[in-house]
């Protein structure tokens, strides 16, 4: 009876799990190589990419705000990886994440000044980032010779992780406990919950949502450096397909877009949903249509247990 | 702030109050442009480059006007506009030989049913509004693919009247029915009933609620609206090249989103005029135009096209708080 | 019942005589083979995994098709995936041709024979991929610089004046290539042409259209011939002379791809040419590609399928329709 009750409280939680426990066996049925080491850590990889610019637009979206430029952000830093990377690897991923923070600290800034919807600064940023990558690649295909820098990357451990993926989980557990135990984590809530009620407690409202966009542009960006070191290329096209996703992980993860609401394991689930499903509709080669029917069919049952009828429900076992 | 409150003392004051600094100053900036551009660049007011300043800004505009009713009413904005003029141009491709009208109409109820059923969920069902249409997006595109093999379908028969046909020279048809459809979404939205619960919900969810007013029917109206300006969007798309295939719309939904902003209309719903939508449509058409005649590099393109949006909500928001 | 019998023993018979001709012939049957391709919703894409899926098993290859959305990145991953499912073979629409040799290191590494198709990466890496079979993008802008001249012999134009460019999408491999080919032939053949502009069309009708509009309107009388990288975008650029105004057969208007739009176009005369790249027969040819891997033929590195320049004369013999699904 209290895991009705708990499902009935958090239906959206609940059916997270049962989506990917419910995925999960379809496919390893469909095809047994789908619990394969190899396409676990393929599976990673997918988490990896996609993990951290959810992880900074949850972050965001907690903090009340939306940042849309993390898909763009991706480009941008893969192409500064590997321009600035050239004579020290260091160098170059040290240059991306600087540029990630500081395009994070003017959508901060931007934000908290204007008193303007962040998903309409963010907007301009976004196309402004798009065309800056173009104007970094300069028309030619930017690559990167230091292919032993690239194998370690693509190494593995314990079979199924990669360094991105485990980079990508400590980060998650980090901003989980940042958000639990630190002032900031708090006054990132707090900002996203009840904004006015909240400065007047006392709590840094501007820190929490310049913080939040910081590490959105530093998630965003380190997520664009590892894909651009993890393919020895970087594009103006890589990330194109990243925002809606993680817009769509972050939702499904239990973050609200009113504020204040979730947590970074939610995200976590919610990108894993995401992750798993195109996962395995590419290990079964499930048709064009049948990926776009099947990811939309996904994404309207998490949907719909987020409206109406999860409330009857609710209602109903209460 | 809402347009309700407007000080009636004169009209001028009324064009720089705080809610309406953002759309009179992109109306300004958008017809001083075009006059510059007229006397600095050689064939710029030339009728084919009017016209396809207009085709332009026709297609897009179209769809914003849709998307700014959920906006309007607000639901942030719906992201499933493109796949719904991919299917949508398919579909008048494939009816284009019954004639355009008949065309067309399949093709807006392709729209209008679309709209309806993604407005069911976030009406009736109270579901995420970005998730739902994400959602949409993805089932209408792989209808879209399921229906036509992936292959572009080309019309019968020559061009059309809607395709390339002008009233004057330089004003295509397509802008003809763009005048009107912005025509009669500002009336819709500014003198009925209709229209000002759809603001109402806009600005306050729950008072329009506990107003009694009827909320779900103002959504789902809204959705309707969306879907049916992307479909006819999708159909003159088709209907200027006698194709209709995936690719089509594929950028269409952040530029009506980027159109409708840059107008003037505020992301929290309830403030702003479907007359301000057309206005940032044409703002940002005529820039493109002018980005394009100058043959000017596509990247730098993007970044003056991001920073007019930056500096229109920019300039918007500082000058409401100077006029305040 | 009898109809199914007649047609079984015939192609026990075919399958005998073939066998009887070379020792090694139908190794390939029952072989699996993992393809990682292109999303339908490019219709060139859609056409060839059609037409491999068929061919495929025709010969008795348990081809398994998995599409991504041109996203290098996810093709990456699609590569760990496939290597885990321990294929007989790989084959591979690079979708990016750089971004994918840290993958093809791991299909070598997992001794999975590679073969590519499509999209041929720097072929100072060749060591990594048993074939390469498909086309070749810097020849088809090469050969519609070709055609451009060509078209303004035809037309008894000088060969001074100006070019403008309607390209792919910024940024991929494809694109660069292309570009380079037609640029560099140009240059060589006519030295006296100059490139007044180039925008991209993205592969996309509409696109094209607004961006050659813009050319027009800046260049107009200046311009002797378009070239767009794809008739489709073609197709964009005759909508956008025609508001112009501007006579498209006083121009050499080459596009690429014999694309259903561009067929219609040469027949009616808006358009000189294009350069064939059919969907069917780099499909042939990847399917051979495979035959040969599985009984050992002899594998030259690269093999390309035939880029014949197309114009009104020899459309209908060269471009043949694509076929439905």
């Amino acid at each position: 009876m209290t895991l009705l009750k708990h499902i009935a409280e958090n239906p959206l939680l609940a059916l997270r799990w049962l989506l990917l426990l419910a995925m999960g066996t379809l496919f390893t049925l469909a095809n047994a190589y789908f619990l394969a080491p190899g396409n676990l850590y393929a599976l990673g990889e997918t988490f990896a990419l996609l993990g951290l610019v959810a992880l900074g637009l949850a972050l965001t979206m907690l903090a009340g705000e939306f940042d849309l430029s993390g898909g763009a952000m991706v480009a941008v830093a893969g192409l500064i990886m590997l321009k600035c990377g050239t004579e020290s690897a260091l160098f170059g991923l040290l240059a991306a994440l600087g540029f990630g923070a500081l395009v994070g600290l003017f959508n901060g800034l931007v934000t908290l000044k204007l008193n303007v919807s962040s998903l309409v600064t963010t907007l301009g940023v976004m196309i402004l980032l798009s065309g800056f990558a173009v104007w970094l690649e300069g028309g030619q295909a930017v690559s990167f010779a230091n292919y032993d820098l690239t194998d370690a990357f693509n190494m593995d451990w314990f079979a199924v992780l990669s360094p991105r993926s485990t980079l990508t989980i400590a980060l998650f557990v980090a901003t989980g406990l940042m958000l639990a135990f630190t002032r900031m984590g708090r006054d990132i809530i707090a900002a996203g919950s009840h904004r006015k009620a909240a400065t007047m407690a006392g709590a840094n409202v501007p820190g929490a949502i310049i913080t939040s966009f910081v590490l959105s542009g530093l998630f965003a960006a380190l997520a664009g450096a590892l894909l651009a070191i993890t393919l020895g290329r970087a594009s103006s096209t890589f990330g194109a397909n990243l925002l809606l996703q993680a817009a769509s992980a972050a939702i499904l993860g239990g973050v609200a877009l009113s504020g204040g609401v979730g947590r970074p394991f939610g995200v976590a689930i919610g990108v894993l949903v995401l992750a798993v499903l195109n996962n395995g509709l590419g290990l079964i080669g499930a048709s064009s249509p049948a990926i776009l029917l099947l990811n939309g069919a996904v994404l309207l049952i998490a949907v719909l247990a987020g409206g109406a009828p999860a409330a009857w429900l609710r209602a109903r076992l209460a | 702030m809402s347009t309700a409150t407007l000080a009636p003392s004169s009209r001028l004051s009324g064009l720089f109050a705080p809610a309406r600094v953002q759309a009179t100053v992109i109306q300004i900036a958008t017809v001083v442009m075009f006059l510059l551009a007229c006397v600095s660049i050689d064939n710029f007011a030339s009728a084919a480059n009017l016209s396809s300043i207009l085709y332009a800004a026709s297609t897009v505009g179209i769809a914003a006007v849709g998307l700014a009713s959920v906006t309007i009413s607000g639901n942030l904005f719906a992201l499933s506009l493109g796949a719904t003029a991919a299917f949508s141009s398919i579909v008048f491709i494939m009816a284009s030989g019954l004639g355009v009208w008949p065309a067309l109409a399949a093709s807006l109820l392709l729209g209008v049913a679309f709209g309806a059923l993604q407005g069911l969920v976030v009406g009736w069902l109270r579901c995420n509004a970005i998730i739902s249409t994400i959602a949409a997006g993805s089932l209408i595109a792989g209808l879209a693919t399921w229906v036509s093999d992936g292959r572009t379908v080309l019309a019968e028969g020559g061009p059309t009247w809607l395709g390339s046909g002008t009233i004057v020279p330089g004003v295509p048809w397509q802008a003809v029915l763009f005048a009107a459809i912005v025509i009669v979404g500002e009336v819709l939205m500014q003198r009925t009933r209709a229209g000002w619960e759809l603001r109402l919900r806009g600005t306050n969810p729950d008072a329009a609620e506990l107003a009694g007013l009827r909320v779900t029917r103002m959504v789902i109206l809204s959705y309707v609206l969306a879907g049916a300006g992307a479909a006819i969007a999708g159909a003159l798309i088709a209907a200027q090249s006698g194709t209709g295939n995936l690719r089509v719309g594929a950028d269409l939904d952040f530029s009506a989103i980027a159109a409708m902003l840059v107008g003037g209309i505020a992301i929290g719903g309830g403030r702003g005029r479907i007359i301000d939508v057309a206005s940032g449509t044409l703002f940002l058409a005529v820039l493109t135009n002018i980005l394009l005649v100058n043959n000017f590099a596509y990247e730098v393109q993007l970044m003056v096209k991001g920073l007019a949006v930056l500096v229109a909500v920019t300039a918007g928001a500082l000058l409401a708080r100077k006029s305040r | 019942m009898t109809k199914l019998r007649t047609t079984l023993g015939a192609l026990l018979a075919g399958s005998f005589l073939a066998t009887a001709g070379m020792a090694a012939d139908g190794a390939q049957d029952g072989k699996s083979v993992i393809f990682l391709g292109a999303d339908d919703i490019c219709e060139y894409c859609a056409v060839y995994n059609d037409q491999i899926r068929k061919m495929a098993a025709d010969k008795g290859i348990n081809l398994e098709v998995v599409t991504n959305k041109f996203d290098a990145a996810q093709q990456a991953t699609q590569v760990d995936q496939a290597i885990a499912k321990k294929p007989d073979a790989i084959l591979m629409w690079t979708i990016d041709g750089t971004a994918l040799f840290p993958a093809m290191r791991k299909v070598q590494r997992a001794g999975i024979p590679l073969l590519l198709i499509d999209v041929q990466p720097d072929q100072a890496r060749e060591d990594l991929w048993v074939q390469y079979s498909g086309g070749n993008y810097e020849e088809r802008g090469s050969k519609a610089a070709q055609l451009m001249v060509q078209a303004l012999d035809a037309k008894g134009m000088e060969k001074t004046g100006g070019v403008i460019m309607i390209t792919g999408m910024v940024g991929q491999a494809q694109t660069i290539s292309m570009t380079k080919g037609f640029t560099e032939t140009l240059a060589k053949l006519a030295p006296e042409m100059e490139i007044l502009g180039a925008q991209p069309g993205n592969w996309d009708t509409g696109t094209s259209t607004q961006a050659a509009a813009g050319l027009f309107t800046k260049y107009g009388d200046q311009i002797k011939g378009v070239y767009a990288a794809e008739d489709i975008m073609m197709q964009g650029v005759l909508i956008a002379a025609e508001r112009a105004g501007l006579d498209p057969t006083q121009m050499a208007m080459i596009g690429d791809g014999c694309e259903p739009v561009g067929i219609k176009n040469i027949k009616a005369g808006l358009q000189y040419g294009t350069v064939l790249q059919s969907p069917v027969d780099e499909a042939t040819f990847a399917v051979q590609s495979m035959v040969d891997l599985f009984t050992g033929a002899e594998m030259p590195k690269s093999v390309y399928v035939p880029h014949p320049m197309v114009t009104a004369e020899n459309v209908d013999e060269v471009c043949q329709p694509w076929p439905t699904k």
